[in-house]
């Protein structure tokens, strides 16, 4: 009887596991993230290693053209936008602009909706996906307060508290 | 109490030392990278010439401009016996070598492809790029981030 119970119970956590493993897969598979401050971002030593020290984070590689570090994201593991902000931070500097590429497919609702949900994170999409679909993160802290408030003067949702935690928003770009 | 007061705070401060930018009058950490040609360089075979450790990479706007000050200098400063040893964190060897090529770097040049994590590079302690030490011909750090129009003044003074 116990037997058959424990058995039982295995075989739900494999299907579970499964299940979670399959669903497990990143929602963005790259981004283009620039970081702003006084002295220059890509020459800093901290902030480079904060980067790459974030599980999800496969590699960063600065550009000299766009000034930007190009991240690439592991397969399988969640990203984290509210992280991204807080390593930038904590190393001294800001988010200028954070670009991210969708890797998750999208059903047909969410494509019409403009929303999807992500172990328990809403991304709601402003605007037209692209076969690209580049989004920008336009959430308070992901780019310079000008910006941020010619943004939130058009999309009233946006407000200055910097969460991006349970709700990112994103504007499709083009 | 005081005796435990201060063992406590030299060693508080003993930790902020330790992570502290490689200082003036400390030994030079050894390097050993290749260069373009995939040939090995070592700092140590520059022994008895005062040489100015450069750490760059081709992404960092400001170490480009100053790639530009040292090639102003560097005929000036080879015939003082002073010899540039500059070292790249590029992770892509093309762009590094297309950058000595847009900057008309004639002077040494190796690549260190871990980046930031070399733990040749790490024991230089240095947080961000560009950042120069003027080694003695001793191998010994006598000046950090050394101002270029004065780096012969300051080895005819020594």
């Amino acid at each position: 009887m116990h037997n058959k119970i424990i058995s039982k119970a295995i075989g739900f956590f494999s299907v579970a596991l499964l299940l979670f493993g399959i669903s497990a897969e990143a929602q963005f598979s790259q981004a283009r993230l620039q970081a702003t401050g006084l002295t220059c971002a890509l020459c800093s030593k901290s902030i480079h290693q904060a980067l790459g020290k974030l599980p999800f984070i496969e590699s960063v590689q600065p550009d000299l053209k766009s000034s930007s570090f190009d991240l690439r994201f592991k397969t399988g593991l969640p990203v984290s936008v509210a992280s991204l902000r807080t390593v930038v931070e904590d190393a001294g500097f800001f988010i200028g602009d954070l670009t991210l590429q969708i890797e998750r497919p999208l059903s047909e609702k969410e494509t019409a909706d403009g929303s999807f949900i992500d172990r328990g994170v809403t991304y709601q999409i402003e605007g037209k996906l692209d076969e690209k679909k580049m989004v920008q993160v336009i959430d308070a802290g992901f780019m310079p307060d000008k910006e941020f408030k010619r943004l939130a003067s058009r999309y009233k949702y946006l407000t200055q508290a910097k969460s991006a935690q349970s709700m990112v928003h994103l504007l499709a770009k083009k | 109490m005081r005796i435990r007061n201060w063992v406590f705070c030299t060693l508080f401060l003993s930790s902020f030392q330790s992570n502290a930018q490689l200082p003036a009058g400390a030994k030079a950490p050894a390097i050993r990278l290749p260069n373009v040609a995939g040939k090995f360089i070592s700092l140590d075979s520059l022994k008895g010439q005062w040489v100015l450790v450069d750490f760059w990479a081709s992404w960092c706007a400001p170490c480009r401009l100053s790639n530009r000050t040292i090639r102003k200098y560097y005929e000036e400063w080879k015939t003082k016996g002073v010899e540039v040893l500059g070292v790249s964190l590029d992770e892509n060897r093309a762009n590094w070598i297309k950058a000595i090529k847009q900057d008309k770097i004639s002077w040494l040049q190796v690549n260190s492809p871990p980046k930031w994590d070399d733990p040749m590079v790490l024991n230089w302690r240095f947080e961000r790029i560009p950042t120069s030490y003027l080694i003695d011909p001793a191998g010994i750090v006598q000046a950090v981030n050394p101002d270029p129009k004065s780096v012969s003044k300051f080895i005819s003074n020594q």
